[in-house]
């Protein structure tokens, strides 16, 4: 390859990196907006915009080079997914857990409390006669050992979960 | 190294800070609307936003030879984004759906909501150490705290959660 090639694709690079690192910043600074935590906000957007503006100033300065603009594109589409990796494996916050059983009920209760969480039963009537409600806030971290937990004793049992904030008290197992 | 003392280098930054300040706070604000499903809000919002922003960054762009721009950008970005997360706060526009869990206060801390005008359902539930109370109660988010401290008047010990909801149709809000 030429050098002046090997130029253009280097800056293309470049672009697509630190586009992947701005908008990631962005998607986890987005959902530390939607929780109300400022700090993280304020200390994520400003790293944000710092690298912002060097990436915008960067392609707006040779916007003839269609490969920094697919490097723009790509490295935006790309630091949206890695965001929401890492926020999905710091996993902040809590989740409202609820899980109906037709018939193992009591079981699944019996396998969370063991572990420490904190559930709730509810009767309640399916379309084929009792069964059991079960209410569970657990830390967002914890949402994935639930899961398996209840997937162990009732794979049929219907699951749903939601992201909830926490008032006060509550037991919190792991 | 003059740039740092020279006047209208510092007020073409705070110029950019102010500027990032206004369009971003907008900007929380119209993104926590349109997670609300208000769509003439955002669409104002959206627009004030858009129109500052535009002004914004030409100003940086025209002028990178100051690096206090860049600064003043990037800083008036992360605390227009603080101050647009606390007008949302402020203004607390929409409703909140309230989970109360009480092991044995549950009908008094129904009584004493309904007493005040919310709505509550009362669901018998069974918790680790016997009957509880399961309370469902969606409020205007304005009225949390006072939600609250209400049921901490009768039950100190129980257990609230609280998620934000769309409202779909009716239900019982107390003004």
């Amino acid at each position: 390859m030429n050098p002046e090639a090997i130029l253009l694709l280097r800056s293309a690079a470049l672009i697509f990196g630190m586009r992947v690192v701005d908008v990631s910043l962005a998607t986890v600074r987005t959902l530390m907006v939607m929780r109300g935590r400022k700090l993280p906000a304020w200390v994520l957007g400003f790293f944000q915009a710092l690298v912002f503006v060097v990436v915008i100033q960067a392609i707006l300065s040779d916007i003839s080079n269609w490969l920094n603009v697919v490097g723009y594109a790509a490295g935006f589409a790309s630091g949206n997914v890695v965001g929401m990796l890492i926020e999905g494996r710091l996993a902040i916050g809590y989740t409202h857990l609820t899980i109906v059983s037709s018939r193992q009920g009591p079981a699944i209760l019996d396998g969370l409390r063991q572990k420490g969480f904190g559930v709730t039963e509810i009767p309640a009537r399916g379309r084929d006669g009792m069964v059991t409600m079960l209410s569970c806030s657990v830390l967002r971290r914890h949402g994935k050992q639930v899961h398996s937990l209840v997937q162990q004793v009732d794979p049929e049992a219907f699951i749903t979960a939601e992201e909830m904030r926490l008032l006060q008290h509550g037991f919190w197992g792991g | 190294m003059e740039i740092f003392l020279s006047t209208p280098a510092w007020l073409g930054a705070g110029f950019i800070f102010i500027l990032r300040v206004g369009d971003m706070s907008l900007d929380t604000m119209r993104v926590l609307m349109v997670m609300r499903g208000r769509k003439s809000t955002a669409w104002i919002l959206g627009f004030f936003q858009a129109a500052i922003f535009v002004l914004a960054i030409s100003s940086v762009l025209q002028n990178l030879g100051n690096p206090l721009n860049v600064i003043g950008y990037a800083a008036g970005f992360a605390t227009g984004n603080v101050v647009g997360m606390l007008i949302e706060e402020r203004l607390a526009i929409g409703h909140t759906h309230m989970r109360i869990v009480s092991s044995s206060r549950g009908s008094a801390i129904a009584d004493k909501l309904r007493d005040e005008g919310y709505a509550i359902t009362e669901i018998p539930g069974r918790g680790k150490d016997g009957m509880v109370t399961v309370l469902n109660c969606s409020v205007l988010r304005k009225n949390v705290s006072r939600v609250q401290n209400l049921i901490n008047e009768i039950d100190g010990e129980a257990f609230i959660t609280a998620e934000d909801v769309r409202p779909v149709r009716r239900g019982f809000w107390r003004a």
